[in-house]
Parts: C-alpha cells; sequence; structure tokens
C-alpha cells in the first residue's frame, strides 16, 4: 500500500464509519514515525516493534474520542509517549510476578527478532556516531528524553510538544536545553 | 548561563531549534555567530547532533513495514472480536448491577427499619421498667402511709 496523501480528518471520518482500508492507510501513515519515537526512547527494536503495534491499536480504538480540538499529531504522539510509559511500568509488574505467573508479553506472538529486518548502516563513522548518541542518550532523564526524541526525530515545535506532554512550553525548554547540552558533553570532541 | 563571549548558552540552542519568537533576538544571535567562532562550532555541534539522531532512526524494508502493519491489524481484529464478545458479557452483568443495587437499597431500608424497631423498643422496655419502678415505689409509699396511720391511731 502506497503512503496515503488524504488528510488526517478524512480517513478518521472513514475509520468512524467502520472503513477497514481507512484504518490500515492510517497505520501506514504513521507507523514509521510511531516507531521511531518510540525507538528514539527505548533504544530497543523489538521494544519498540511491540510498543508501537499497542500504541497505533489505541490509537485507532480510541478514534472516536478525537474531537479535533487539538491537531491529530498531538493526539498521536500523546498515545505513543503514553504507550511507553504503560510498558514501562506493566514490564516491572511482569519482573515482579515472573516468578509466580505466567504474564503476557506483548512481544510474545512475536516469532522473530526486528534486529534482523534492519538495513544495517554501511557508513562506519555515521554508525559509531549513531552508537555514542544512543548510548548518550541513556544518560538523559526519561523526561528529558521524551522532550529530545520528539524534538530532533520528530521535529516537533516547543508548543506541540509542550501540549503532548502536558508540560508548560518553558519546561519543556529548560528539558530541551538541558538534554542537549548533556549530550554535546557525553558526545564531546567526536562531533568536532 | 553565560559564555566566555558573553551570550547566554541557552539563547544560542533556543536560536539552533528556531525556538526564538523574537525576530530581533534571533537577529542578534545570527549576527553573533557569525563573529564567534565558539558559539558557531557550538551551531555546528547541533546540527551534527540532529544528523545523528537522523541517523539512529530505524529504516525497515518494506516487507518490516508490511508485518509491522499487518500485526497491528490482527491485534485490533482481535481486540474488537474480544471486545464484542466481552459485550455479550457486560450487558447482563449491568442488569445484574441494577438488581444489585435494589437489592442493597433494599437491605439497607431492612436494616433501617430493624434499627427502627430496635430503638422503639429500647424505648418501650425503659417506661415499661420506670413504671415498674414507680409502682414498686408506689407500694413503699403505701406501706409507710400504712404504717404512719397505725403508729398515729
Amino acid at each position: 500500500m502506497e503512503p496515503s496523501l488524504r488528510e488526517d480528518p478524512e480517513i478518521i471520518q472513514d475509520i468512524m464509519a467502520g472503513n477497514q482500508t481507512a484504518t490500515e492507510e492510517l497505520i501506514r501513515k504513521y507507523q514509521k514515525r510511531v516507531y521511531n519515537t518510540i525507538y528514539g526512547m527505548t533504544l530497543n527494536y523489538d521494544e519498540a516493534w511491540d510498543i508501537s503495534q499497542e500504541a497505533l491499536v489505541k490509537v485507532v480504538r480510541n478514534i472516536g474520542s478525537f474531537k479535533g480540538q487539538s491537531s491529530f499529531w498531538t493526539y498521536l504522539y500523546r498515545i505513543t509517549v503514553n504507550s511507553v510509559y504503560d510498558y514501562k511500568r506493566k514490564q516491572k509488574v511482569r519482573s515482579r510476578v515472573s516468578n509466580f505467573t505466567d504474564m503476557e508479553n506483548p512481544g510474545d506472538n512475536r516469532q522473530f527478532e526486528v534486529k534482523d529486518l534492519v538495513n544495517i548502516e554501511e557508513d562506519y563513522e555515521k554508525k559509531e556516531l549513531g552508537d555514542r548518541l544512543k548510548s548518550s542518550l541513556s544518560h538523559l532523564t526519561e523526561i528529558q528524553k521524551q522532550v529530545f526524541v520528539l524534538k530532533n526525530i520528530d521535529g516537533l515545535k516547543i508548543r506541540e510538544i509542550s501540549q503532548v506532554l502536558r508540560i508548560s512550553e518553558g519546561t519543556v525548554k529548560s528539558h530541551l536545553n538541558r538534554a542537549t547540552v548533556k549530550i554535546r558533553d557525553v558526545l564531546g570532541g567526536m562531533l568536532k | 548561563m553565560k559564555k566566555a563571549c558573553g551570550i547566554n548558552s541557552d539563547l544560542v540552542i533556543d536560536y539552533f531549534y528556531g525556538e526564538l519568537k523574537d525576530p530581533a533576538k534571533a537577529a542578534f544571535v545570527a549576527e553573533h555567530i557569525t563573529a564567534c567562532p565558539e558559539c558557531a562550532a557550538e551551531i555546528k555541534e547541533l546540527e551534527n547532533v540532529r544528523e545523528g539522531m537522523k541517523s539512529i532512526e530505524v529504516d525497515l524494508p518494506e516487507d518490516g513495514w508490511n508485518m509491522h502493519a499487518q500485526g497491528v491489524m490482527r491485534k485490533l481484529r482481535r481486540k474488537y472480536t474480544a471486545a464484542d464478545r466481552f459485550n455479550e458479557h457486560i450487558r447482563p452483568f449491568f442488569e445484574m448491577k441494577k438488581i444489585g443495587f435494589a437489592m442493597l437499597v433494599l437491605v439497607v431500608a431492612g436494616a433501617g427499619i430493624q434499627f427502627y424497631n430496635y430503638r422503639n423498643n429500647v424505648t418501650k422496655e425503659r417506661e415499661i421498667a420506670e413504671q415498674m419502678e414507680l409502682l414498686d415505689n408506689l407500694e413503699i409509699i403505701e406501706r409507710i402511709d400504712f404504717y404512719e396511720k397505725m403508729i398515729n391511731s
């Protein structure tokens, strides 16, 4: 299926009318963006796969509650970020009770590892920078990572990030600046 | 935090991200960067960070994205089916809830009536006891009267 060129309100209307083709259209339009946002926050191919699928399911299932008061982007990203929170919370619970129960893991039905599908970066320098960046992201707090990823991977504006995360624009700026300084300091001379 | 060149480092970052709303401020920073090697180097570093972040984006082959989308559709279908099945059971549950609520009201009303009757009974018993006590006292009073009359006669 080719990426959709239709506007979001049109697709959403069709989904609410029960059109399954429109549902798949919306999924394909945003799957890569949702996947990469989550990958930026988790840095785990498999987790990003599982969480992004769950997030897209939630986006579609709750499409009826999207009233168009905020942009569809805000709605999509809010669900995406919340899905990461939910997954991490469930992982904590799962790790505590794993000896006693068989709690279902969203990845249980995935019979492969996502990294086997990923195109390997052939440019060594680019790959090394990417690996160092991934490592430097782990120095950020959760909220700093979210802000940094939404800004640098998704290109959201400060105002949009504040709507997604439900924090003030000043707080977003503060987190972004601190995250940027940390990343820059950790990467050090590699960026010169 | 002020840098050695005198400019606030947050200003440079805001400029880089295109978040300086004041055009005069943006122009000031832009001009400063052309003249300040340290700030120019910082902008270059930030550009590299941004490029680096783009490089960590995952690029799956078309088959990979197809599998991903199909997985979502499968989960949606499974979830809708489960939701439908759940709805078939949830309706009777809501009906049961209404009955349960009605029973709760009856139980509370019954308990209320019992409590009212209990208080009434307690009051009546107290009244009877008081009257008995009065009668006892009357008997004593009459005996005292009788004895006084005997003494006086």
